[in-house]
């Protein structure tokens, strides 16, 4: 009966409403044909086994309280947001199965199609990271579930995944929507162990991903860092995602030169991982030359010029004044890789440079904004977004705004406290567990997600 | 505004549609107060309306009150169907503006309804296919339950808990952060 309720056409629609209706509101009805189909799909025994399927509730008058069949709840139910459903699971055992269904999930991630902000937190915090929207009022909150969680900070978001650092080599990627985890291996590549002096002293300090055109899989690449005869040395490894536990990170070239691997001098874009070279003095032009790791063929390719060396050639400024380089940071944005690029004096201006043709190092300005300098004492952090507004956020001092360039104007999202802006999340909120392993033993809540 | 509304008339009164609720009542409406249903505007298209669209599903209590709702709605079409065709002009807007307020307003109090009418409605709105008052009705369902604990559900639904304490701390550990 619940399917003929989906048929618009009037023939064959009179068994659609009647006494035997399945699933009011009140959810002790379930066609139990329905149900037996859905079980095969969902292999979850603990969330169906007391179904109680068909079952008349005893004394409820069904005239007072109004019947809706099981496809309109699940109408009205796709209308809500994803904390009241979390809540809603704990309602009865036909609305926990409903709101933990699959499809359900991904129905409601595409009617809720908000961007929402990552926001990491401290180490010394037990919380992992919010998930904030642009009002900045906290949607979902992860904690931190690993036994050194202590240790633990999460270190960059990207499609749907974040990498979570621990202690030492210690990382996780952790998918938003899942909640699964996969444990990176902390052991180095063969070909590193037997060369590099001094190897075990090596340290993580920037884990990228993207996924690869040819084969649809996810590969990670990680620069570590280490010190060779005194000397700051990068080593170069990637690791194929595949589920498997005999995974190895495998050595590669090291990067043409030494890669500034903060998370605003990192972005993965597809299969390419860009970083911006580390800058040795004002007035030096490879200040903002950008190197990038093609993950595809696992090689660095030539490192590009930015647009602000570019622009250096055409400036009556002296290359060694300060102000031509101010701040510089990249991102992506629509698939673009983009520099932002912030002089500061008593405004901070702020252009964002897209990068249109890697092969020919051509850069456009697509965007630029001024602020009052009064407010920062120093350039803050910014993000653009997709519909053209910016993020702005500065961690230490709290400030997180929005700023629409359009009409000038900026809002207040709220108070970043000590910590710091991610990335951008579109995925879904509703899904079950904070932490299942793809790997390591985690039982209990395994057999809840069906992955 | 005005001779929108009477060249309307004229076609509508050539294509009167029958509706005949379950309980036998019979409605005449206009064809464009009729094909706000998807589901009757294939009927007329099917041309199989001759002698009245029987609709026994929907009583005509409800009937009359789905009837309101796409009379109302099938005027605030045709009016924007002649503004958009003149020229925008000031005052146009400010009509549409003031029409759009009283629309809403309509939607408002037509929602003042006991929740046995209210998912009656929904269930009509999806049988006839009339989407504008299946968004409506399903939104109003969901902001009376928004933001409510489990247990306010149990109570507004008289539902049965059927999910063992076990169960429940499970549901609660999983989602946490859901129930902070």
């Amino acid at each position: 009966m619940i399917a003929c309720s989906c048929s618009h056409s009037l023939i064959g629609a009179a068994s659609y409403w009647g006494p035997d209706m399945g699933g009011c509101l009140a959810g002790r009805h379930l066609d139990p044909a329905l149900k037996q189909e859905e079980m095969q799909n969902h292999p979850s025994p603990s969330a169906v086994a007391t179904g109680a399927a068909g079952a008349e509730v005893p004394g409820v008058d069904f005239t007072q309280v109004g019947v809706l069949p099981l496809d309109m709840l699940y109408e009205v139910l796709l209308l809500l947001p994803a904390k009241t459903l979390c809540r809603f699971r704990a309602v009865c055992q036909l609305w926990r199965f409903l709101l933990s269904d699959q499809d359900f999930i991904s129905a409601h991630a595409a009617r809720h199609p908000e961007l929402l902000i990552l926001v990491g937190s401290t180490m010394d915090s037990n919380i992992l990271l919010d998930i904030m929207d642009l009002s900045g009022q906290v949607i979902k909150r992860v904690r931190k579930t690993a036994s050194d969680a202590k240790y633990e900070i999460a270190q960059s978001g990207q499609f749907d995944l974040i990498c979570v650092k621990g202690f030492h080599r210690k990382c996780r990627l952790q998918h938003l929507a899942t909640g699964a985890a996969c444990q990176l291996p902390e052991e180095l590549a063969r070909g590193h162990l037997a060369q590099v002096p001094d190897i075990e002293n090596y340290s993580v300090s920037r884990i990228a991903w993207g996924q690869v055109a040819s084969t649809g899989g996810y590969k990670v690449l990680r620069v570590l860092d280490g010190f060779c005869n005194m000397v700051p040395r990068q080593l170069c490894e990637v690791l194929t995602l595949s589920g498997s536990s005999h995974a190895r990170w495998r050595e590669k070239k090291a990067p043409p030169d030494l890669v500034d691997t903060n998370p605003q001098c990192t972005v993965a874009i597809g299969g390419i991982v860009y970083f911006f070279l580390q800058r040795k003095t004002y007035g030096d032009v490879t200040a903002d030359r950008i190197a990038s790791f093609d993950l595809e063929t696992e090689e660095w390719r030539p490192s590009i010029r930015g647009p602000v060396s570019t622009l250096v050639d055409n400036t009556p400024l002296p290359v060694t004044d300060p102000l031509v380089w101010g701040s510089l940071s990249i991102c992506a944005l629509n698939s673009c890789l983009v520099v932002v690029h912030q002089t500061f004096r008593q405004l901070i201006t702020t252009d964002l440079w897209f990068l249109i043709d890697l092969e020919k190092g051509l850069w456009v300005k697509q965007n630029s904004l001024s602020f009052s300098a009064s407010e920062f004492w120093s350039p803050p952090s910014l993000k653009p977004l997709n519909d053209g507004r910016i993020i702005a956020y500065k961690g230490k001092t709290g400030l997180f705004k929005i700023y629409d360039p359009r009409t000038n104007t900026y809002s207040e999202v709220g108070d970043l406290h000590s910590n710091y802006v991610l990335g951008l999340y579109k995925g879904n909120l509703l899904s079950l567990p904070n932490a299942v392993f793809w790997r390591e033993g985690c039982s209990n809540s395994r057999q809840r997600t069906g992955d | 505004m005005a001779s929108a509304g009477s060249g309307d008339e004229k076609a509508a009164a050539a294509a009167m549609i029958t509706l005949i609720s379950s309980d036998n009542e019979k409605f005449e409406v206009t064809e464009a107060t009729a094909t706000l249903s998807q589901t009757i505007r294939h009927m007329i298209e099917d041309g199989c309306t001759d002698g009245g669209v029987p609709l026994p599903n929907v009583t005509s209590k409800i009937l009359a009150r789905v009837i309101e709702y796409c009379k109302k709605h099938a005027t605030a079409a045709a009016g924007e169907e002649g503004s958009s065709s003149s020229f925008s002009d000031a005052a146009f807007l400010e009509v549409d503006r003031a029409f759009l307020e009283e629309l809403e307003e309509f939607d408002d109090a037509f929602l003042e309804v006991d929740r046995a009418t209210l998912f009656d409605l929904i269930l009509a709105a999806n049988y006839l296919d009339i989407k504008g008052l299946l968004n409506l009705t399903c939104q109003k369902v969901a902001d009376s339950v928004k933001g409510k604990t489990p247990e306010q559900i149990r109570e507004m639904y008289n539902i049965v808990n059927d999910l063992t304490p076990e169960e429940e701390a499970e549901i609660r550990r999983e989602t946490q952060w859901a129930f902070e």
